[in-house]
């Protein structure tokens, strides 16, 4: 069943999100003026920042984390004294598609004033980003994972506390191959992200191990739900091990499909995102037995993770997932540039992020001058029977940051 | 014309901004059979479409038994006892033989009426194929389902279209003792024809239509030996 | 191996195909009988999955799930019903374009109502356990799920084959079907049925909904995913025949699904030369719509036979209006020095991002302006026509990438290979007409928005990236990103010279349609959208024209696209962003808003329905339900568009005062029985 396009909201139309102020400034009219810091209280500076997530869309059960993360790092921000300027969060909805984005990115960056935009999931979404930071000169962090955001497409504008494909990649392939089977097949979404993930795992694989085969590859369009006679295909081939190019809404569907026809149960099936809460919530029971990389989980102990984890499970009422770490630290990242930097001017901030280490809730992670990347460590991960509806994730083996990155030539980035 | 069971004056009918008819007037007496000849699109079936209905004249008065129909559309005028036969007879080609008639069973909704099987009674050829689909008739076999469809109105008045249109000569024949014997049972016909023999043969008053008026009218016979007129607006010289 | 994998792949084609059939089924006998293209089915197929979520969740998956099968059709079969009494019934009569404009509103309404009651995020349809189980016969392993959907479908088919074939009800909808009209003549108001009809046709597409979302999931974009291949299947098999939706259904679901499993699989090897099978997925459903479109418009088993002439008229909103003509080029007039002046306005308010909505409205004035050329003037009603829009945006950005930076140059191109495919997609498609010409169209812009997807150089479904545009000619000239002067102290930028550029055109675009609509050229135009008949009796060569009338048209659209790319706005062009169905329904909204027929119509719409979503969306969210809503009652009441309201109210007003009523200045209500 062809999928192709999104809902009626990749209309002409945008779904807007009111304003948020997390600041207490009173309401502010809806022109005001471009470029201008509006006044905030306590003499304060007022920087306007942006945070467009997926609410609709092949993603919309992604975003809303993304966004929660993002919403938690502006209050502590505004509550912390070692900041001496305020953020005023405004939201936007990416539709999970590149033209809605493009839309919104131009609503929040001209009508509101954002100089600091954060956001996206979806790579192909987040490329178009990049240019558009880099044509405003505006400082963007992107919550797409494939590569070529800061690999080919990279610029000086961005910067990724995401993890990479890359650096997925180098947690789950030398593993799969070494313990789960020799002969794969990839199933990847045709888009960037899912491009990125079967370049990267097939590599890698190719490189840890002589027993290993590519035994066949297909590929879906992203949104699609339909995945019955992929699943058929694949269990009836040779191979021991299925890697997966996708995520969100798809591998919820695949995997809910995969058990139902008996492929998790037929050879071990594995996922980058698999461990990630939406898609565990989405799978439940059926991603039981099935493999992931794991960007990250809530009970790791690195950096200030414990404290980001007791903070936002006290808001949120549950624990935050992968893409609440990144909006919450991409976020503080940002209002710590602006710290190193003594001033929120986004050419300023740009320097001093530019190479830097901070501390984040995955440890201390500079920021690679070649690309920008963020170093993060990565896990390996397994999905097992858990106590409540959805699996518990089991962490199994760890690659610490300074050995998950490849040079930045290697993987495209000439800044 | 004294006791005249249909009748038209002076109306005005078309389709959107075209207006057909200029100002038709005619009579149809109870019990005769009349016909209505002229030229292609002259007009002659939007006359019978703006009697049962199907278009509501722009002006003018129709009367049929007394009662102004001029505004009724189709569904009531049935209902009245006005059987219709279209052009190109127009039964339904997936229905059986049985179903087209029991649909004009339905929506005639006259319990005196003949049913069913009494229509099937009367066209033996159609009691042969009761169940067989309406598309697979001949052109003459569609042409009687047409009119037994029509017959479950019970109708005083019958309209039919064309009957005769591209149907062989000896099927032709059929038609015309059809309407003969129909009218012989009591029904009024009023008969749109091309075929200027088979309306002069089957009516007994004709009216001639030409450019949206009546341009002429009279008896069958009289017709038939005006050849000036025949000649002017029918075109044909008609032998026999 | 290879039977097993070849039968599992059957079974899932035939289980996505029943899904088709239910779909299809009400669909097709909706068209069959009222002859009304119900856009809204797929959002009706949505309501009954969301509705099933709402009853599953206190009764839990086990005993849950059917109750809901059950009682979710009904209750969207009863608002179904509900739509036609209200919506559609005061429209029979009229062109079918209008059911057309009416279920695509009505698309915007209820989508928008799911998502508020529902929200956006994508949700699981609990199933009962003993039914997602994997199950293996004779070594064919599929879901116990799979044999359910395709049981229980089929199932359903039969009793409304039954209903539809041994009920006097069945009987009289399907005589609707073959022949509305005799229908009424042998007595029988079929406006009765019509209820029934599109009540039944609307939970059949219910249960699909269930059903599927049981496999799949419930998300907001789940109608608007199957109301395209539904209508291929209707098409297929013949509008107004459940045979042919039957048959069409499993026909699409199969060759979909093994399309799909064997695309680029190796059939055969020759020598040295291997036989693979196309990577044709997506594509072939639309080139087997387009074979039979050509071959048997009717479709495989329908029996329709070509609209009867004079069956409603497209109403348009020129007619007897208030003003005189000189009032109305002086208020033309008026209006293009505002619009220049605007900008300067918005610089003093600061606030420039109302220039970039003032762009999208210019180049979506010049798109509209286009679709009034054929749709206005010569009568026919493209259901496709954002292929142009799209192929004029992707054919700019390709030539900026590749060839020329020069604005001109790149907007030249655009226009021309939108003219050529024009010419080509309407050489084709004015061989049918009314709405299989509709739905030919639709099927080109699908065919050209999957293939998109499939190749490199259009960047996938990625899109394209890294264009910039340079006013002026081979290398010499400014980018027109980085053209920024100082005026009275204030900074102007790239949007302000894209502006003034989208303004030059849009007026030379009005221009030049009016040009040639005033000549002869659409005078011949406009009495083929009359009486295709009559003007061909009078000796002109029909298709000529349209044909003449559908490049001009693609022309201009590519030229919109083209300034979309060109906008400084535009970092990115992408599938969806210009290719997608929807954009081909909202060009005729707002045509229709304006008023179509007039030129000048659907360009002041298209300033109203962005100035209104603008508007709208900064205070409420369910900006869409209300211009839904709007937009359905302009059907209802306001069919010639804004640019009839004057003459309107005029009219109004003279019967106000006129005691023994006004002469009606429409045409007489012609109730022709359909």
């Amino acid at each position: 069943m062809s999928s192709e396009g999104t809902s009626p909201d990749s209309s002409v139309g945008i779904d807007r999100s009111r304003r948020q102020f997390i600041a207490a400034a009173g309401a502010v009219g809806v022109l005001g003026l471009a470029g201008c810091q509006g006044g905030s209280t306590g003499g304060e500076e007022a920087v306007t920042v942006a945070s467009l997530n997926p609410m609709t869309g092949p993603y919309s059960s992604l975003g809303p984390g993304q966004r929660t993360g993002a919403e938690l790092a502006v209050a502590e921000i505004n509550n912390n004294d070692d900041y001496d300027f305020e953020f005023e969060l405004v939201t936007g909805d990416t539709e999970t598609e590149a033209g809605a984005a493009q839309s919104e990115a131009q609503r929040v960056v001209q009508e509101e004033g954002a100089e600091f935009v954060f956001g996206a999931i979806s790579s192909s979404v987040a490329l178009g980003l990049n240019d558009f930071a880099a044509q405003s000169e505006h400082i963007y962090f992107p919550g797409g994972a494939a590569v070529p955001i800061t690999g080919s497409a990279c610029n000086e504008w961005v910067f990724r506390f995401e993890t990479n494909t890359a650096q997925i990649a180098e947690a789950i392939s030398a593993y799969s191959v070494n313990n789960l089977g020799n002969n794969v097949w990839f199933h990847y979404a045709d888009y960037a992200y899912g491009d990125s993930v079967y370049n990267r795992t097939s590599r890698r694989m190719e490189n840890t191990s002589d027993d290993y085969t590519e035994v066949g590859t297909s590929t879906s369009e992203l949104g699609a739900s339909n995945y019955g006679s992929f699943i058929t295909q694949i269990s009836n081939s040779e191979a021991d091990v299925v890697m997966l190019g996708m995520t969100g809404g798809d591998l919820v569907n695949f995997t809910n499909q995969a058990a139902d026809q008996g492929l998790t149960d037929q050879m071990a099936v594995v996922g980058p995102t698999q461990t990630f809460q939406s898609v565990r919530a989405g799978t439940g029971s059926n991603s039981v037995g099935t493999f992931g990389g794991a960007r990250y989980d809530p009970s790791i102990e690195t950096g200030d993770n414990q404290a980001f984890v007791e903070a936002y499970a006290s808001e949120n009422d549950r624990d935050p997932g992968n893409f609440a770490r990144v909006g919450y630290d991409s976020m503080r990242l940002m209002a710590k540039g602006m710290n190193e930097a003594g001033s929120t001017e986004p050419g300023d901030v740009r320097d001093a992020l530019e190479g830097g280490t901070f501390t984040t809730v995955l440890g201390d992670i500079t920021l690679r001058e070649s690309d920008h990347q963020a170093t993060n460590p990565t896990w390996m991960a397994e999905l097992v029977e858990g106590g409540s509806d959805s699996a518990d994730v089991e962490l199994l083996e760890q690659v610490p940051g300074s050995e998950t990155l490849p040079p930045a030539s290697d993987l495209g980035c000439e800044m | 014309m004294t006791d005249s069971l249909l009748s038209l004056e002076g109306v005005r009918a078309g389709y959107g901004m075209t207006e057909v008819l200029q100002g038709v007037s005619m009579d149809v007496e109870r019990g005769s059979v009349v016909s209505l000849v002229g030229r292609n699109g002259v007009g002659k079936t939007t006359t019978l479409r703006s009697i049962v209905g199907n278009i509501t004249p722009t002006g003018g008065t129709i009367t049929f038994n007394g009662a102004d129909i001029t505004t009724l559309n189709s569904e009531a005028t049935i209902r009245r006892g006005i059987g219709f036969v279209p052009e190109e007879r127009r039964i339904f080609p997936e229905l059986t033989v049985r179903e087209n008639i029991r649909m004009g069973e339905i929506g005639a909704e006259s319990p005196d009426g003949p049913s069913v099987d009494d229509v099937l009674d009367m066209f033996e050829n159609l009691a042969e194929r009761e169940h067989k689909d309406g598309s697979v008739l001949s052109g003459g076999e569609q042409q009687m389902l047409a009119v037994g469809r029509a017959l479950t109105a019970d109708p005083d008045l019958l309209l039919l279209d064309e009957p005769t249109e591209g149907l062989a000569p000896y099927v032709v024949r059929q038609i015309e003792d059809l309407i003969l014997e129909l009218n012989e049972q009591g029904i009024t016909v009023l008969v749109v024809e091309q075929n200027i023999p088979v309306a002069l043969a089957v009516s007994e008053y004709t009216y001639i239509l030409e450019k949206g008026e009546i341009v002429h009218q009279g008896t069958a016979v009289e017709i038939q030996n005006n050849e000036e007129v025949l000649d002017r607006h029918l075109g044909v010289g008609v032998t026999d | 191996m290879v039977a097993a994998d070849f039968i599992e792949q059957l079974l899932n084609g035939l289980t996505l195909g029943m899904v088709y059939v239910l779909l299809a089924a009400g669909l097709s006998v909706i068209f069959g009988v009222m002859d009304v293209i119900n856009f809204s089915h797929g959002e009706l197929f949505a309501l009954g999955a969301y509705f099933s979520l709402s009853i599953i969740a206190p009764f839990g998956a086990g005993t849950g799930f059917w109750i809901a099968i059950v009682v979710a059709p009904v209750a969207v079969g009863l608002i179904g019903a509900a739509i036609e009494r209200t919506t559609v019934r005061p429209l029979y009569g009229r062109d079918p374009l209008y059911h057309i404009l009416l279920t695509f509103g009505l698309v915007l309404v209820t989508n928008d109502v799911i998502r508020l009651i529902w929200g956006t995020q994508q949700r699981q349809l609990a199933v009962p356990e003993y039914l997602s189980q994997p199950v293996s016969i004779l070594g064919v392993q599929v879901s116990v799920y799979n044999y359910f959907m395709i049981v229980f479908a089929a199932l359903l088919a039969v009793v409304t084959w039954y209903l539809l074939n041994r009920t006097k009800y069945g009987m009289i909808i399907r005589a609707g079907s073959q022949d509305r009209e005799m229908v009424r003549n042998v007595g029988i108001d079929i406006d009765q049925y019509y209820t029934l009809v599109f009540g039944v046709g609307a939970a059949l597409a219910a249960v699909a909904g269930i059903v599927l979302g049981g496999y799949q999931n419930v998300n907001t974009g789940m109608g608007n995913s199957v109301i395209i291949p539904a209508f291929v299947v209707v098409v297929l098999g013949g509008l107004g025949s459940f045979r042919g939706a039957v048959f069409g259904g499993l026909l699409v679901g199969v060759v979909q699904t093994l399309m799909r499993a064997y695309s680029g699989s190796v059939l055969a090897t020759f020598g040295d030369t291997t036989l693979t099978v196309p990577n044709l997925e997506g594509l072939t459903v639309y080139l087997l719509m387009i074979a039979v479109l050509l071959v048997k418009p009717q479709g495989l088993f329908g029996t329709r036979g070509e609209e009867s002439d004079g069956e409603g008229e497209i109403l348009v909103g020129g007619y007897g209006g208030v003003l005189a003509d000189s009032t109305r080029v002086r208020l033309g007039g008026i209006a293009v020095v505002a619009l220049a002046l605007a900008p300067i306005a918005i610089l003093f308010m600061g606030d420039q991002y109302y220039l970039v909505v003032l762009n999208e409205i210019l180049i979506w004035a010049i798109f509209a302006l286009s679709l009034d050329i054929v749709m206005g003037y010569a009568g026919l009603v493209p259901l496709g026509h954002t292929m142009f829009y799209g192929v004029g945006a992707y054919t700019a950005a390709l030539i900026m990438l590749h060839y020329s930076q020069s604005v001109f140059i790149v907007l030249l191109g655009a226009i021309l290979i939108c003219a050529v495919l024009a010419w080509v997609v309407g050489s084709l498609s004015i061989r049918v007409s009314g709405v299989y010409f509709a739905m030919i169209t639709l099927a080109f812009a699908e065919l050209l928005y999957s293939a998109v997807f499939k190749f490199d150089f259009t960047g996938g479904s990625d899109g394209l990236l890294g264009f910039e545009a340079l006013l002026g000619l081979g290398t010499v000239g400014e980018s027109l990103s980085n053209i920024e002067f100082g005026l009275l102290g204030y900074e102007l930028g790239q949007q302000f010279v894209f502006y003034y550029l989208a303004l030059l055109i849009a007026v030379l675009s009005f221009l030049f349609a009016r040009r040639m609509m005033n000549a002869p050229f659409g005078s011949v135009l406009q009495s083929i959208r009359e009486s295709e008949e009559r003007a061909e009796f009078i000796g002109y060569d029909v298709n000529r024209y349209k044909r003449r009338a559908f490049v001009i048209s693609g022309g201009m659209a590519g030229l919109a696209g083209g300034l979309l790319a060109v906008s400084p706005s535009t970092v990115i062009i992408s599938p969806d962003q210009t290719l997608n169905w929807i954009h081909s329904g909202e060009v005729i909204v707002i045509a229709l808003f304006g008023g179509m027929g007039t030129l000048y119509g659907p360009m002041i719409g298209s300033g109203v329905f962005f100035g209104a979503e603008e508007f709208l969306s900064s205070y409420t969210d369910q900006w869409r339900l209300i211009i839904g809503t709007m937009f359905i009652l302009f059907v209802l009441f306001v069919p010639r568009g804004i640019v009839s309201i004057p003459s309107l109210v005029a009219q109004r007003l003279e019967t106000a005062n006129n005691a023994d009523g006004a002469v009606d200045m429409d045409e007489p209500d012609v109730r022709s029985d359909d």
